[in-house]
């Protein structure tokens, strides 16, 4: 589903942030990555989405048969990626259920489908909260404005719910949420899980994927994977820190 | 100088044809308003830019050609009053400020709601006496030295007008709306609008101005209202600037709030070359409350310059103001607005606030806050703010599928809801969210 082939990037007119970073994720995976704090994580997650402010300096990201990187971020919605933001941004004056029609009539537009009217979306972000077990009222203020940090979370999840991503990345979806409210939002997106769709887990702490279990994870360190390996890997982390992978590191890349 | 000597003399000329041909028409006590407002215009003559409250307004290049003083024609300019905003299809219209039809409209709508024309009530026409006795109190009465030398020029050539009057407790519900055309056909003419709103004790009344004209045509429009809210009144004025693409437009609002009467006046700026907006407001009773708010919409050469003094004359009241512009391609935006506050105006609440969008880089906006505070016991705010397009916002948008153009529009909407959000009337408001919606389509975008 998603290919990334020793992909380095950096800031515009920065330096360089990802040193070549290769994944490969396949339908009904869910990978997680993880990584110390300026390791490149969120780079990554904003290139994939197509935030501005980012070169591509070489390699390739594949996904659905395209070339992610030529796409607009808005194509790149058209075809089934969504990312959850880390600081999702507050849009005063625009209200949230007229957003989120007007985001998912696009992506139906896109696949030449009619648009969807009000009752019937209303109906339909109904479900999807109660899947979630949250409360849709939500929508009712302007997007993300004045929300708690859970609220601005468990907003990007029910627009994840309802917009049925085939790919999700998940940045530091976990930062800024207590206990509680990490169950609530690991809960609802494994309500999404599905053979036909992926997810990719961005996270600092081990935590989220006590709720979010992993297929895979991913070490990131200084722009680069260093170490790929099964759920457990997470736990290793969680014991020895990123000192110990750094350790490891330098150890073999040392002369 | 000899310049601005030439641009007077269509003005002195203008004068003298005028009067000459309109007397007999003209009720007495406009033609001796008029003798007395054309030499203080004429003393001083149009602002320039080496005045201050005119620094960033030059008027020279639209007074290059001389301006002729509209004379009555019967065109009603059909084509464009089809295309303009109605809400129930009761509206007064005035085509080159004279009245084109009559004001029937408003007749036996609501008791104690009487919309008159301003010459007729002069000439004693008017059976009610409340209406008369009103217009003899409040008419010509508020103008002040701020906006001293539109309102001069309007009472110059002013030969006809529209008065509202709501009496005592009545809620006129339905919206008076008054629409000024520019006639269709004549270039070069420059007509004198004027509106008087006479609010009686603990009344409600919502008066649009809509100010239409053809794209295509030199014209300009001098337009003068003066707002008289009484104890408890509660007034919503609307001024909607769609004019023709070659409209030089001065407008004056002059308002005096009684104690605990509630005055909101509201400007739409979206047509004319240059529009000079200005509205002073003063809080004269305890209790007293303003509103001041603009939201200019304006791409190509538009100029708009928003121009407000809010007089805080005694002690509990509140003032705020909202003010915001989207500016595309060269289209420059003025923000001037001056806040008094007497001696012993103490307990006064005053708030200030103008935000700016630029949609390119050669679109500017002057903003000048300020404070003039005397009294010690105050809260006076203000803040100003200009910028594009959040970056971050837009890629919000459209990481959700939806496309750039789009997200920027729904962005500007929001922007500029702020703004229609305080309109009060319904009807009104959604008119005008229409009108909004329409010019925001109009506004490139010339940012990568």
């Amino acid at each position: 589903m998603l290919e990334i082939i020793n992909l380095r990037a950096r800031v515009e007119d920065g330096a360089e942030i990802l040193h070549g970073v290769s994944l490969t994720v396949g339908a009904g995976e869910v990978h997680a990555i993880m990584g110390p704090n300026g390791s490149g994580k969120s780079t990554l997650a904003h290139i994939l989405g197509g935030k501005g402010g980012y070169e591509v300096t070489g390699g390739d990201v594949h996904y659905a048969g395209k070339n992610l990187l030529e796409l607009a971020p808005e194509e790149r919605a058209r075809e089934g990626l969504f990312l959850a933001f880390q600081y999702p941004v507050e849009l005063p004056g625009v209200n949230g259920s007229y957003f989120l029609r007007t985001a998912l009539n696009s992506l139906r537009k896109a696949r030449g489908q009619a648009p969807m009217e009000v009752r019937e979306f209303n109906a339909l972000v109904r479900k999807k909260a109660k899947l979630l077990e949250f409360d849709p009222a939500i929508l009712n203020r302007s997007v993300n404005e004045g929300f708690s940090g859970g609220e601005k979370k468990r907003n990007e999840v029910l627009q994840m719910a309802v917009l049925e991503p085939k790919l999700a990345v998940l940045d530091e979806t976990d930062s800024g949420l207590d206990i509680d409210a990490l169950q609530i939002v690991a809960s609802g997106v494994n309500a999404l899980r599905g053979p036909q769709n992926a997810t990719i887990v961005i996270t600092h702490y081990q935590r989220l994927l006590n709720y979010i279990v992993p297929d895979f994870v991913h070490v990131l360190v200084d722009g680069k994977i260093v170490k790929s390996g099964p759920k457990e890997l997470a736990f290793e982390l969680e014991e020895k820190g990123y000192g110990w992978i750094n350790g490891a590191v330098g150890t073999v890349e040392s002369p | 100088m000899e310049k601005e000597e030439q641009q007077l003399n269509w003005v002195e000329q203008g004068f003298a044809q005028f009067s000459q041909e309109l007397n007999s028409k003209r009720p007495e006590r406009l033609k001796e308003l008029a003798v007395l407002a054309l030499p203080e215009f004429l003393a001083k003559g149009f602002p320039t830019t080496a005045e201050e409250d005119w620094k960033f307004t030059n008027l020279k290049p639209y007074l290059r050609k001389p301006f002729i003083p509209a004379r009555e024609v019967r065109d009603f300019a059909p084509k464009l009053l089809a295309g303009a905003p109605d809400f129930d299809g009761r509206r007064i219209v005035f085509v080159d400020g004279y009245a084109a039809r009559d004001f029937a409209a408003f007749d036996s709508l609501k008791s104690g709601l009487h919309v008159f024309s301003l010459a007729g009530v002069l000439r004693g026409d008017c059976a009610n006496k409340e209406v008369t006795r009103a217009v003899h109190q409040h008419f010509s009465r508020h103008a002040s030295a701020d906006n001293a030398p539109l309102i001069n020029l309007n009472t110059a050539f002013l030969s006809d007008g529209a008065v509202v009057f709501v009496g005592r407790g009545c809620n006129a519900e339905s919206p008076v709306h008054i629409v000024f055309a520019a006639s269709e056909k004549t270039a070069d003419r420059i007509s004198f609008p004027r509106v008087l709103v006479v609010a009686e004790e603990g009344s409600q009344v919502t008066v649009v101005e809509t100010y239409l004209g053809q794209h295509g045509t030199r014209y300009c429009t001098t337009a003068v209202t003066e707002i008289a809210a009484e104890p408890g009144a509660v007034v919503d004025h609307v001024r909607l600037v769609l004019e023709g693409a070659e409209c030089l437009h001065l407008s004056a609002l002059e308002a005096a709030a009684a104690e605990n009467s509630v005055v909101s006046t509201q400007c739409f700026s979206l047509g004319g070359a240059c529009v000079r907006n200005e509205a002073v407001v003063h809080l004269r009773g305890g209790g007293a409350n303003a509103l001041l708010a603009g939201l200019s919409l304006i791409n190509k050469e538009q100029h708009v310059d928003n121009h407000t003094v809010i007089e805080h004359a005694v002690a509990h009241c509140a003032s705020r103001e909202l003010y915001k512009g989207i500016y595309a391609e060269q289209a420059q935006g003025v923000f001037d607005g001056t806040i008094v506050v007497r001696p012993q105006a103490q307990k006064t609440n005053a708030f200030q606030s103008s935000q700016s969008l630029l949609l390119s880089r050669e679109a500017c906006v002057n903003s000048k806050p300020q404070l003039k505070i005397w009294a010690d016991d105050v809260k006076c705010t203000h803040g100003a703010t200009a910028g594009q397009l959040d970056d971050d916002a837009l890629f919000y948008l459209r990481s959700r599928g939806i496309e750039k153009n789009e997200a920027r529009r729904i962005l500007m909407q929001a922007f500029a809801g702020d703004v229609v959000k305080e309109v009060k009337n319904d009807a009104v408001r959604t008119m005008i969210e229409a009108l909004v919606e329409k010019r925001l389509v109009e506004l490139p975008v010339d940012f990568a």
